[in-house]
């Protein structure tokens, strides 16, 4: 089963994006950015769902640290932001998809099964 | 002494010698050796006449001439007119000018001489003379006499005529540097005034009694006066100072320094102006310079752009914030979305129970961040519900609710005045924090303390601490580190604190705790006119 790390400081997010995936994926949870990185040093996973505005250390930063580190692990990010702020920007090729909160759960199922498959 | 001086009174001498040769009884006949004496001592005048002025300068030389008139003298007496007649006066004439011209030291050794020759004369026309005889003993001492009077006089004189030199040289330098200070004090009134009225903000001073004593252009245009003579008039008189008149006034009777103040006028066209001044006293022996001099600034400028300012902060607050409102709100709508979608496609019983419980959350925290939000937009009631609070109760009431160790140090009865629910809010925020930082082996202390102004709450936690880079944001709006925060709590703490007249200091350190310190104004007594004033 393919492994997805849910990062979002929310807890009903994290549990809703588990109770939606965990059904075809293994789905593990971190709070914050920071979490988000060990996880991925330390155990192997194939997507990465994370949240932009968070404590302590922001999805941006947490996605900048991920690609110095050269991982190569697909990376969507959910947001409720509806673009992207002055502070907070992004390299495109980082990043494969986005999704905005709330979220459209076909839509998002669509996006994990095209970039991982089942 | 002076050359032309020496002649003329040496012309003097000679036309004396000629008168009286002229009406001696052997006369002045031509040709005889008397004539031919008269001519040469004439002659040798003008001969002196063409010497150089240097020359005459000279002692030794004016020695030589008092000789040479010695020697004519008495040759006159010995080949004319004979030693026994009254020749021998003139003798008194050279001593005379031997003691102008040289004093004693002049008059002297021509009296020696003159003394010597005529003597050597008398007792030539008679050598069996006695030196008793009156003839030597009363006209040779009376050289002498005529040679000490005349040279203490001509001393005397001449002291008289150095003295009246140098109080005239005094009087004329004195007279000069009258002048060079006058002329320089007209210069460095010159020079102030254009400093004064080259001065970018406007000047106004005013006496004791309220007369303009000097006004720059700046002050005329600020006040809109006319560019007549407004110095000198009473500034009581010019409409719409009244409100400066008063702040100067009070300057002068206190004789302290006003700085930075601010007021409004009105201007001669009637126009409403805020000016900024500053007022210093000017206190002098002389009633006419006591009162006090004003420098101000027309803030009319300033004070349009700082409103202009505050509009398009205003606007990009309120830009911020509804992004932020959209941003907080969408995240549990898109809970409640999410386990709503879940609860259509599910059957099992358990899993209803929870998507429902965590939809309720989801609209739970909506409510809370409407609430922040109002509690934050809250404007300030115009009459506020003012209750006299004791923060030793109130923070007892909401300690009552927190599972924590708490140790409370007791002061004296923190009593102040302010809204009741706004305050209880202040401290149930403070304290969730402090809670939520720390683990369950936290230990809360709260302690109370009071000075003449304040009352003083300080709340310390040994919870996890505020890194130092987010310290400085932590009263900002929108900001959390909270995973349920809205990041509006310690903005709304700050908030109410400040229309309570109060302040906030907040002190942390990583993995040490946090020491959060509220002043806020100590209840004034009754009867005092501050009394009731809560925000």
């Amino acid at each position: 089963m393919k492994r997805i790390l849910v990062c979002d400081d929310e807890k009903s997010i994290r549990l809703l994006l588990s109770e939606i995936l965990s059904d075809y994926y293994d789905v593990v949870t971190a709070p914050d950015g920071r979490t988000a990185i060990n996880l991925i040093e330390s155990e192997d996973f194939d997507l990465l769902i994370i949240d932009i505005k968070m404590p302590h250390m922001h999805g941006i930063e947490a996605i900048e640290r991920i690609r110095q580190r050269n991982q190569e692990i697909p990376i969507i990010l959910c947001t409720a932001y509806r673009k992207m702020q002055d502070d907070f920007t992004v390299k495109n090729s980082d990043v494969a998809a986005f999704i905005t909160k709330p979220i459209d759960i076909k839509e998002l199922k669509n996006k994990i099964f095209e970039l991982i498959g089942a | 002494m002076k050359k032309k001086t020496l002649l003329f009174l040496r012309f003097i001498l000679i036309l004396c010698t000629v008168l009286v040769m002229t009406y001696s009884k052997k006369g002045l006949a031509f040709p005889s050796p008397g004539y031919t004496i008269a001519l040469l001592y004439l002659i040798s005048n003008l001969v002196f006449y063409f010497l150089s002025e240097k020359i005459f300068t000279k002692p030794l030389f004016s020695f030589f001439v008092f000789l040479f008139d010695i020697i004519t003298i008495s040759l006159t007496i010995y080949f004319v007119q004979g030693a026994e007649t009254d020749f021998f006066l003139i003798y008194f004439l050279v001593i005379f000018i031997a003691s102008v011209s040289q004093d004693i030291g002049g008059s002297l050794p021509t009296a020696i001489v003159a003394s010597l020759i005529y003597g050597w004369l008398i007792y030539r026309s008679d050598p069996g003379i006695s030196i008793f005889d009156p003839v030597i003993l009363l006209r040779v001492p009376f050289l002498f006499i005529i040679s000490l009077i005349s040279s203490y006089w001509s001393a005397n004189t001449r002291r008289e005529l150095k003295k009246k030199e140098e109080l005239e040289r005094f009087n004329r330098e004195l007279k000069k540097e009258v002048d060079r200070i006058a002329s320089e004090e007209i210069a460095l009134r010159r020079y102030t005034e254009k400093i004064i009225n080259n001065f970018p903000s406007g000047v106004i001073a005013v006496s004791n009694d309220g007369t303009i004593t000097t006004l720059n252009p700046e002050a005329t245009r600020v006040l809109g006066l006319s560019k007549g003579k407004t110095s000198g008039k009473d500034i009581r008189n010019i409409n719409g100072l009244d409100a400066l008149w008063r702040k100067m006034e009070q300057s002068i009777v206190s004789g302290s320094t006003v700085r930075r103040d601010e007021v409004s006028i009105y201007n001669q066209k009637g126009k409403l102006i805020p000016i900024g001044f500053s007022i210093s006293p000017i206190s002098s022996l002389e009633s006419r310079f006591s009162g006090c001099v004003t420098i101000f600034k027309d803030l009319s400028e300033i004070k349009s752009l700082q409103e202009k300012l505050k509009h398009a902060e205003k606007l990009s607050y309120l830009g911020k914030m509804a992004s932020w409102v959209a941003h907080e709100i969408r995240n549990p709508l898109a809970a409640i979305d999410g386990f709503a979608h879940l609860i259509v496609d599910t059957k099992k019983q358990k899993k209803i129970a929870l998507y429902s419980a965590e939809i309720f959350k989801g609209a739970e925290r909506i409510n809370n961040i409407i609430e922040d939000i109002l509690a934050f937009a809250k404007t300030k009631r115009e009459k506020p519900k003012l209750a006299e609070i004791n923060l030793e109760s109130l923070i007892d009431h909401i300690l009552r609710d927190i599972n924590i160790k708490t140790t409370i140090k007791h002061g004296k009865a923190p009593v102040i005045e302010g809204e009741t629910e706004s305050i209880r809010r202040v401290f149930i925020n403070l304290i969730t924090n402090s809670v939520e930082a720390m683990d369950n082996d936290g230990h809360l202390k709260i302690k109370f303390a009071s000075n003449k102004k304040w009352v003083i709450t300080e709340i310390t936690d040994n919870g996890a601490g505020i890194p130092k880079e987010e310290l400085k944001d932590v009263l900002t709006p929108f900001f959390t580190t909270k995973e349920r925060g809205t990041g509006l709590g310690l903005a709304i703490v700050q908030k109410i604190i400040e229309e309570h007249n109060g302040k906030i200091d907040i002190k942390s350190e990583e993995g040490v705790g946090t020491r959060v310190r509220v002043f806020l104004p100590k209840k004034v007594q009754k009867g005092s006119k501050k009394a009731g004033k809560g925000n």
